[in-house]
């Protein structure tokens, strides 16, 4: 969907040797942990630091702990 | 059928608004779209159309002198409907359209524009009936436009109130908020045409617009009186002019859309100053052009951004002795505003203070200020927040553009105007236009992630995008579904506005009673948007006082004779006694309800 878009490394990264190697396998890992540790943070904070959350998580401690 | 003439006035608007709009046709680039043009027309011919409003207003405001300037903008308006119906013929073009998204927009519209059918309810707590819908209200009473002495926030610039008052003019008291719909569709078509601009195809515009109508921090600033939806697209239309203009007459339509947007508020003004500083350095570091020729354009901008705010400022110095009015306190060295108590400047300063606090303004705060608006937006008096895209998926937008001077002058202009905000007012729909920018950059982030990282991160930036999307709507839709079952059942409307309006039966009364020619309110907390009657209220909420020589109820009392009222309204006050003594003489109590007392002057 991009018209226009540009590697993330620039061109030093097509050259091969470490650039190439961060190019493809660290930068990809270093994006899904960003996206994940987002979406991650959104249910930590968002759902189950809410008042529904924290009712929903008090019920379910309650049930194991009677 | 009584929403109908709320639709009819909004649509006479909007044709208005795209015939004003069609005069700034010959001051856009070559190299812009028809989507492009469109979204510019519309912006500014919005703007226009209220800064016209206010100037005929000055000086005759009838329902006449409305429909002369709104007929005299639908006459103009030939050729932007045919270039809209270009532009809505090809996004609906199976091609480009996209189904998904167009549905969530398509939702949101739907919502927003059958709850803004709902009448207003409300107190002074509801900044739509303390002052955007009163100022009108009283305007088109008294056929001028005026501030209302007891309301100071009605000193305001009033680009959009002054269309809140042709609307109720034309359409009666649901216009105003149907003209929901109007704003946010002049901010999604902007939207699209930046989206595109910034390199995205029709399907990532469709996208675009899609999770900011499914952001409710932005959907907050675009119903119920709140202008900041249409502030937004002003500033950002004046943005795109700011970083693609070349020639003096591209100059002069960013000039036009900053003093639209300094007529709409005063935070228009900071806006304007971080638009010209980024203007300037994208213009010398990343284009290239040489500093005179810059400075000389610039210069363009800045007077015709003068020229068109004018009429808002020179008002208030003319008659009031300060161009802001309410005067920030630095403007306190250089004028004497008039009937300025230092009593309503501390109260004002209050609000600000504490409605703006945020999370605090320390050094920390604001480098936390990424994250803590995309998970705890609640503390910026924003609930429901701007999803996750402009968080997760913005930071890759930014890398995939990194050598575009448009994008570069955008990012700019962001992380400014995001600071600037942050010393101000933390007020989440304050900060609009970085959002705006924020999920574009997003959807380019999405985009990047999704076609060049790997299978991985295409599916984790998908659930994002439906987290977000899912997350806002499920906070929008219940938001208004009371104005929408408001809109729908007229039993539950009747129900609402006696629960919701405080006094509503002294107001049924005052408005009924034909000998009830001028009403004295004595309480400052009565909202008297709802009386439909001349009134005279001696104490506004932020310690105004209108009467000269009039500090306290005797004291207004002693003036009853000078004031012509026929009436007044009288309530109990919080130790269970009446501003009035029982059986005043001179007074004759026509109406009593629980606290509530309406007396006729005899």
């Amino acid at each position: 969907m991009l018209t226009s878009s540009e590697g993330i490394s620039g061109k030093r990264g097509q050259r091969g040797g470490k650039p190439s190697v961060i190019k493809r396998v660290l930068w990809p890992r270093l994006v899904e942990i960003w996206i994940f540790i987002s979406i991650a943070m959104f249910f930590l904070i968002r759902v189950l630091g809410s008042q529904t959350g924290q009712r929903f998580v008090g019920a379910m401690s309650l049930r194991h702990h009677p | 059928m009584n929403v109908l003439p709320a639709i009819l006035a909004n649509i006479v608007l909007a044709a208005a608004a795209l015939g004003f709009g069609s005069l700034l046709l010959r001051l856009f680039p070559k190299t812009f779209s028809e989507l492009d043009r469109l979204s510019m027309v519309f912006l500014g011919g919005l703007g226009l159309l209220g800064t016209v409003l206010f100037c005929v207003g000055l000086i005759w405001f009838s329902r006449g002198a409305i429909l002369v300037v709104l007929f005299s903008g639908i006459l103009l308006s030939w050729k932007s409907l045919a270039l809209a119906s270009r532009v809505f013929r090809s996004a609906f073009e199976k091609s480009s359209l996209t189904i998904l998204p167009a549905a969530i927009v398509a939702g949101v519209f739907l919502v927003t524009a059958v709850g803004g059918l709902a009448l207003p309810t409300g107190d002074m707590n509801n900044d739509a009936i303390a002052y955007h819908y009163l100022g009108p209200k009283v305007w088109l009473r008294e056929s001028v436009i005026r501030p209302v002495p007891d309301e100071v926030l009605t000193y305001f610039p009033v680009v959009v109130e002054t269309q809140y008052a042709a609307l109720m003019s034309l359409g009666g008291e649901r216009a105003p908020g149907f003209f929901a719909v109007v704003s946010l569709a002049s901010l999604f078509l902007l939207c699209a045409s930046l989206a595109i601009r910034l390199g995205l195809d029709t399907s990532g515009a469709w996208w675009t617009v899609a999770l900011i109508a499914a952001m409710p921090a932005v959907y907050r600033g675009a119903f119920g009186g709140f202008l900041d939806v249409l502030f937004a697209g002003f500033v950002l239309a004046a943005a795109r002019m700011a970083f693609d203009a070349e020639e003096p007459g591209h100059y002069a339509l960013f000039g036009i859309f900053c003093g639209i947007s300094m007529g709409t508020k005063y935070t228009g003004i900071v806006a304007w100053a971080l638009l010209i500083f980024c203007s300037f350095l994208v213009s010398i570091w990343a284009c290239r052009r040489h500093l005179a020729v810059v400075l000389k354009s610039l210069g363009i901008s800045c007077a015709v951004a003068v020229a068109i705010a004018s009429p808002f400022y020179l008002r208030n110095w003319i008659l009031y002795a300060c161009p802001i009015y309410p005067p920030p306190p630095v403007l306190l060295h250089f004028f004497t505003p008039r009937n300025m108590t230092p009593a309503v400047m501390q109260e004002l300063l209050k609000n600000v203070r504490e409605t703006g606090l945020g999370m605090g303004g320390s050094v920390v705060e604001l480098f936390l200020l990424p994250f803590n608006l995309t998970y705890h937006t609640a503390n910026f008096r924003g609930a429901g927040g701007i999803g996750l895209i402009p968080w997760a998926l913005g930071p890759f937008g930014v890398i995939v553009r990194r050598r575009d001077p448009f994008a570069i002058g955008l990012l700019l202009f962001a992380v400014l105007q995001t600071a600037a905000w942050f010393v101000t007012a933390q007020v989440s729909r304050y900060l609009i236009p970085v959002y705006v920018i924020g999920a574009i950059f997003g959807v380019l982030g999405w985009q990047y992630a999704a076609r060049s990282v790997s299978w991985n991160a295409r599916m984790l930036s998908a659930v994002t995008v439906a987290i977000s999307i899912l997350y806002g709507m499920y906070t929008i839709i219940p938001d208004r579904m009371e104005d929408v079952h408001a809109a729908l059942s007229g039993s539950f409307e009747a129900k609402r506005r006696l629960e919701e309006i405080p006094r509503v039966q002294s107001f049924d009364y005052i408005n009924g009673d034909p000998s009830d020619k001028k009403i004295l309110i004595l309480d400052r907390g009565i909202a008297a948007y709802f009386i439909d009657k001349p009134y005279i209220k001696p104490f506004g909420r932020w310690g105004e006082q209108t009467l000269p020589g009039a500090t306290d109820v005797p004291e207004v009392m002693a003036q009853l004779p000078s004031l012509g009222v026929t009436h007044i309204l009288d309530v109990r006050l919080a130790d269970g006694s009446f501003y009035l003594p029982e059986h005043p003489p001179g007074l004759t109590l026509v109406f009593e309800h629980g606290d509530e007392r309406v007396y006729r002057v005899d």
